[in-house]
């Protein structure tokens, strides 16, 4: 046996010592720079027009008045007439202005008509029409699906029956393998038919369930004396830090974006938003000074605040 | 117990002295009408009987003194005093979080009061000195109640951390003899998501033996 014995206390250099956080000093002082604290010159600041129902088709939009308040950049609509919101909060315009009261401004004049529709409210049953819905994975959807640890069984059937609507490359492809996609999953991805992006097609409605196994549970339950079954439920968690969600971009060139963004994930994040924005591999500095985050709120890149 | 972070219920009085804009004391006076300072090219309306000045829409001249330093601005009159100093003074030390006086992460001193400054019009908070936590520090030497903060490991994400420091200030200068159980409720006006409460009372405790 190795000798782990620790020297005695006056001998050791951090177990039983007082230390302090190094980042205290910054936090008491005021002088930690958040990403919100961060204010790079003529900066723009975005808002986003969301859907305020579950679900809704989006009838039309009017974005006319926006543009023509002085002080408006962009306006970006998000999701076409004709799409289907899929969550209350979906983004529907996004737009940037002079300063955040401009863009709220601008935001209020955004006249968008929605069709409500029947949503899902129970999660032991699927929405009505899932199934008609149901259409080719998008890229979008295959991160979710990777990021919610969707089980290989569900993803690799989902993709043989409704196949892709990106077309996979293999850089791609390592990306995913580096947010947790298995190999069985990667190969499914290649194998997949290629269909165009269904109109209003929403997004795929899988299962999501642990999957990890250590030991054999079959027999622990043959073995067992009792055996109690339920279905168990707890209502949506959000915990909720105070720091607000968002970035502060800054594209000094064309070739380059440097990002600060409250994240605690920021090698992953790194390799999402070029798929996001329609640039490849431009280089991507992430600059995280401070994040209120790291209790796991802001995993994945958020747009607009 | 005297303390300006408890609800008033008998605060009428001093409202109506205009004695300005304590926390709680914010929603119960009309924000426009106790602006001290007139802007010149403003405008006088009668509102419920009283003349009230009427600022914008356009931006007015504002003049804030930030700690002693006085700051010239142009200023949409519906700016708050938080985002004045944030966007346009870039003292980031006050946060924005709730905007609406509940989480007290953007509070500053304002005529030694602890003062939500998302919940105070920036035209509202001329001619007076505002405090803010950037103030404590004297080059890297930290404030002792910035230092019992570090000692006690009372901040976690921090986010609500300056905030905190600058209620216990104004909070002990009021009651520099404050007990651990006093500075506690003189904190009931600030939140914190990480929970470092228990840090928060070390220190308080720290402070209440030691002094600041």
């Amino acid at each position: 046996m190795p000798d782990y014995s620790w020297p005695d206390a006056e001998h050791r250099s951090l177990i039983g010592k007082r230390i302090s956080r190094v980042d205290s000093p910054f936090k008491v002082s005021g002088r930690a720079k958040y990403t919100y604290d961060y204010h790079a010159a003529n900066q723009l600041f975005g808002k986003v027009v969301r859907s305020p129902y579950a679900k809704a088709k989006i009838v039309s939009i009017d974005t006319s008045a926006a543009e023509k308040l002085p002080g408006v950049k962009a306006v970006e609509i998000v999701q076409k007439p004709g799409t289907i919101a899929q969550w209350a909060g979906d983004d529907i315009v996004a737009l940037a202005a002079v300063d955040e009261s401009t863009a709220e401004d601008a935001a209020k004049l955004i006249k968008v008509q929605y069709q409500p529709m029947a949503h899902l409210v129970s999660d032991t049953e699927p929405p009505a029409g899932a199934a008609e819905e149901a259409g080719p994975m998008s890229e979008d959807d295959a991160w979710d699906a990777i990021d919610n640890q969707m089980p290989d069984r569900l993803f690799t059937q989902y993709l043989a029956e409704h196949g892709i609507s990106f077309h996979p490359e293999e850089d791609l492809l390592k990306e995913f393998k580096g947010d947790g996609a298995s190999d069985a999953v990667l190969d499914a991805i290649r194998k997949a038919e290629y269909h165009e992006p269904k109109p209003g097609a929403g997004h795929a409605n899988y299962q999501k369930a642990a999957a990890q196994t250590a030991g054999d549970p079959d027999k622990a339950f043959s073995e067992a004396e009792v055996i109690s079954e339920g279905l168990y439920g707890v209502p949506l968690i959000a915990h909720c830090c105070l720091e607000s969600h968002g970035s502060t971009s800054e594209w000094p060139d064309k070739d380059h974006l440097f990002m600060h963004i409250s994240t605690q994930n920021v090698s992953g994040i790194a390799g999402r938003w070029p798929s996001r924005w329609e640039f490849r591999r431009p280089m991507f500095a992430f600059i995280r000074t401070m994040s209120a985050e790291d209790s796991g709120a802001s995993l994945p890149p958020i747009a607009g605040t | 117990m005297p303390d300006d972070h408890l609800p008033k219920k008998h605060s009428k009085k001093k409202a109506e002295e205009g004695s300005g804009v304590s926390r709680r004391d914010f929603l119960k006076i009309s924000g426009v009408s106790a602006a001290a300072v007139p802007v010149l090219g403003t405008k006088i309306v009668h509102a419920a009987g009283a003349p009230v000045k009427v600022y914008g829409p356009g931006k007015v001249a504002v003049e804030l003194t930030v700690n002693g330093k006085k700051h010239a601005l142009q200023l949409e009159p519906r700016v708050t005093l938080l985002d004045a100093l944030r966007d346009q003074l870039e003292i980031t030390g006050a946060k924005r979080v709730c905007d609406r006086a509940e989480c007290g992460a953007c509070t500053v001193i304002i005529d030694g009061k602890a003062i939500y400054a998302c919940s105070v019009l920036a035209i509202e908070a001329q001619g007076k000195p505002i405090t803010t936590v950037e103030s404590f520090t004297d080059g890297d030497k930290l404030h002792p109640i910035q230092q019992a903060f570090v000692d006690n490991d009372a901040s976690q994400c921090g986010f609500c951390t300056p905030g905190f420091v600058v209620a216990f200030k104004a909070f002990l200068d009021k009651h520099p003899n404050a007990t651990p159980e006093e500075l506690r409720r003189g904190l009931s006006g600030n939140l914190c998501r990480c929970g470092t409460y228990h840090g928060l009372q070390l220190a308080a405790a720290e402070i209440a033996r030691k002094g600041a």
